[in-house]
């Protein structure tokens, strides 16, 4: 099976997807083009190059540039959606939803709700988080738990270019508003992806490791994190359950408490800020589901409650780390 | 000025500890006046309506149906003239029970008679281990049983199969047979269970289950138990095989763990508490004797058949022991700590068997009534338990008990003490016997019945005695007239 990167997965989906179904529009800032594309214009298929090659393939009509203007891009997203098209749109960074939050959770959220489920909301807006990438306080923060509170928002954070294919597949046949949050991290790694068409479903958890002494609850980058300390560990016969709920809303509640109900120990590893993140929010539904299943207490291990920092060694720190990962699980394991 | 007046849960005997509340039969905002039933509440054994004893609005319910609280608890507060919420408030904040009410029980509901103490009422109410389906009709097979109340359709199925709808426990509404009773009784729902679970059992499913939307968890314990997740019934989100479905396939198939659990009910928890109390706190012991009934059938068919009667063999046994608690007063007592009590009349309580659990419904001076009267009575009251209609007073008091498994073919068994009753007659079935009399052989009808007594307030020979009076009454039925 041809490996591909988390970027060109992206980059499939939508290809497809606008083959396949002409009413799929992609717009955004910078979205059309790409520097060595035939019918290239001057710009580089979005911040991150998500987009490239769709507009000679598509045509302007499809794939639409946009003011830097985010209320604009949702609004004109929503309103497209509600005249029967499915747009994709790409808002550069997360960072930048509070310019357009009114049309994301007071508009496109509650179209179907409001309109007695006579009206729908099929768009897809796509934008980029996480910090690592030296890019400063505004560029860097994950605020998926900020959507994820939003009735009739999906909310999709796909850790690997396999799923990131298949959810983006996905999410643009889904008939409500998602958000995909896709990690600025992950755009070069890659993994093996199929060529042909194929969907994720949302709501169902993916199990990266088995075992019985542990469970993980990892969200997007960080997984990867995870990953290399519980492959280290198992040498040390420490074997975990290691899940990636793949998305916060709908969340695969039940694959996490049976988990946490054949292990007895939850942490829960995020990029977001501790307060009212997705880590206190799976810490809860454990804690109010499977506490009799607990041995020792929950642990959250995620960045700092302060923005993200600039300086390369502080925003290092600021996130979590594998060694925080570590004593995390050595923590919980000698607790009981 | 106004004054708010609290709603309590009474305290309707002196064990009673709790009651669940279940309906209210005013709502906030109502008049209610000093007498008015104002809520439901069940005891151990019984539903039973508050009576308000204060008059006013009502303005607030404090107690929701369900919940379960303690004598002298706050249920809903009474207020006469205008109130604010803020005073309501502040009152059920700031209320706290009465101590002496958790002591005292409620006055007004004692025992018609003056013998029988308060601890009699609700320790009555407890349980009492031999059951007896119905014991009008111990040994009774009335081929006719056009004047018991079933459902059409639980009339069709009883005579498809033979049932004797008599022989049927009813559970439906207003006492009536359902068509679940009848099922229950023909054993058809077991077997179509049984055949169900069979079933399943050969299709077991050996294709390939690698689709079938399962959790992960699920998955690995399926892999684990060699099951397949086509054999399981899914009950997650968007019909997703789970963990516990996994579990309970396996607990189905395997056939280790075939349980299921249910909470106790409260008459279970009292039956549970009362007897295991009885057991260990009474010193036991049993005296059987063996009743020739060949004469007492005859006069109870003379009875039924001349007079159109309808008495059973246990309305005959009721009365006897009734009329044997008079020749030896000494068994109808109490153990009351420093003291032992002399009841001046005999109250036979009767065992009843419910789907529910056990009554033990009294017939109240039992001495002093006639067989049909008796027969009449047990009816009434048998028919009230099965419709759970029974009062806290047709249950409370009696001073001796009688249960009956006569009907189920058993031919001895010792019962435990009705507690705070001092005797038990456990009575089993009739079987023709062959009998030595004169040196000859005979057969005769015989029953065999067995006294437990407790030994710190009836000794051996008194119970030997009572059971003499009592074969000497039931062998020689008219002696039951002096």
């Amino acid at each position: 099976m041809p490996v591909k990167t988390y970027r060109e997965a992206i980059n499939e989906a939508l290809h497809q997807a606008m083959r396949e179904d002409s009413t799929v529009i992609v717009l955004g800032e910078e979205v059309s083009g790409g520097a060595g594309c035939d019918g290239s214009r001057d710009a580089y298929g979005g911040v991150m190059g998500v987009t490239k090659g769709l507009l000679p393939a598509y045509g302007e009509a499809r794939v639409i540039d946009t003011p830097i203007t985010e209320s604009a891009i949702i609004g004109a997203a929503a309103g497209a959606a509600q005249t029967g098209l499915r747009p994709v749109a790409e808002l550069m960074f997360m960072d930048f939803f509070g310019v357009c939050f009114d049309q994301i959770y007071n508009q496109a959220a509650k179209f179907h709700y409001m309109f007695g489920g006579k009206a729908q909301c099929p768009m897809v807006i796509r934008c980029t988080t996480g910090a690592g990438w030296r890019a400063g306080a505004q560029h860097s923060q994950n605020l998926t738990q900020m959507v994820t509170m939003v009735p009739g928002l999906k909310v999709v954070c796909p850790t690997n270019a396999y799923d990131a294919k298949g959810l983006m597949l996905q999410a643009i046949q889904d008939n409500d508003c998602v958000i995909f949050v896709e990690d600025k991290i992950l755009y070069d790694t890659s993994c093996e992806v199929p060529d042909e068409m194929y969907t994720v479903p949302f709501g169902e958890a993916k199990f990266y490791r088995e075992g019985s002494d542990l469970t993980i609850v990892a969200i997007s980058n960080p997984m990867h994190k995870v990953l290399a300390v519980v492959d280290r560990l198992a040498s040390e016969g420490i074997s975990c359950d290691v899940i990636d709920p793949r998305t916060t809303s709908p969340l695969d509640e039940e694959a996490i408490l049976e988990s946490v109900e054949t292990t007895g120990r939850l942490i829960v590893v995020d990029e977001m800020t501790p307060r009212c993140g997705l880590a206190a929010d799976i810490s809860s539904i454990v804690a109010e589901k499977a506490f009799d299943s607990l041995r020792a207490p929950i642990r959250k291990v995620t960045a700092a409650h302060s923005p993200v920092p600039f300086a390369p060694n502080l925003e290092d720190t600021w996130m979590p780390q594998e060694s925080d990962i570590e004593s995390a699980i050595r923590d919980v394991l000698e607790y009981a | 000025m106004s004054t708010l007046h609290a709603i309590t849960v009474p305290k309707w005997g002196m064990s009673m500890e709790e009651g669940e509340i279940t309906e209210w039969r005013v709502d906030v905002g109502d008049e209610v006046s000093v007498g008015d039933e104002i809520v439901d509440i069940e005891t151990s054994k019984i539903v039973n309506t508050a009576e308000s004893t204060c008059s006013g609005t009502l303005v607030r319910i404090v107690a929701q149906p369900g919940e379960i609280h303690k004598v002298a608890m706050l249920l809903g507060v009474v207020a006469e003239g205008e109130v604010s919420e803020a005073e309501v408030d502040a009152f059920i904040s700031s209320y706290t029970p009465d101590a002496a009410a958790l002591n005292k029980p409620l006055v007004g509901r004692e025992e018609p008679h003056s013998t029988a103490q308060p601890a009699v009422a609700t320790a009555q109410a407890e349980a009492q281990p031999a059951p007896a389906a119905d014991t009008t009709r111990a040994l009774e097979d009335d081929p006719d049983d056009s004047a018991v109340k079933a459902s059409t359709v639980a009339r069709r199925i009883a005579r498809a199969h033979g049932i004797n709808l008599h022989n049927v426990a009813a559970t439906g509404r207003h006492g009536r047979v359902s068509k679940w009773d009848v099922e229950k009784a023909a054993g058809i729902r077991i077997r179509a269970k049984a055949a169900r679970v069979a079933a399943a059992e050969q299709e077991r499913s050996t294709a390939d289950d690698s689709r079938t939307s399962a959790t992960p968890v699920a998955r690995r314990l399926a892999k684990k138990l060699n099951i397949n997740l086509n054999d399981v019934t899914p009950s997650g989100r968007h019909q997703r095989v789970t963990k516990r479905d996994i579990e309970q396939a396996a607990r189905a198939t395997s056939g280790v763990e075939h349980y299921s659990e249910e909470p106790l009910s409260g008459m279970r928890k009292a039956i549970a508490r009362h007897l295991s109390e009885a057991k260990q706190s009474i010193p036991h012991y049993r005296v059987s004797v063996d009743i020739e009934l060949d004469s007492l059938l005859s006069q109870r068919s003379y009875m039924n058949g001349e007079l159109g009667q309808r008495i059973s063999v246990n309305d005959f046994i009721v009365k006897a022991c009734a009329s044997a608690l008079r020749q030896v007063p000494a068994v109808n007592v109490q153990f009351a700590g420093d003291r032992i009590r002399h009841f001046e009349q005999a109250d036979i309580s009767v065992a009843v068997a419910l789907e529910s659990g056990l009554v033990t419904p009294v017939i109240r001076k039992a001495d002093c009534k006639s067989l049909p009267q008796i027969a009449a009575e047990t009816q009434r009251l048998v028919q009230r338990a099965q419709s759970g209609q029974l009062s806290l007073d047709e249950i409370r008091g009696g001073s001796f008990t009688v249960s009956n498994l006569g009907m189920y073919g058993v031919d001895q068994f010792d019962a435990i003490i009705n507690m705070p009753q001092a005797a038990i007659l456990a009575v089993g079935t009739a079987r023709e016997q062959p009998v030595v009399r004169d040196g000859r052989i005979l057969a005769a009808t015989v029953m065999r019945i067995s006294l437990s007594s407790d030994h710190r307030a009836i000794d051996g020979a008194t119970a030997a005695k009572f059971l003499r009076a009592l074969k000497g009454l039931l062998e020689n039925p008219a002696s039951m007239l002096l």
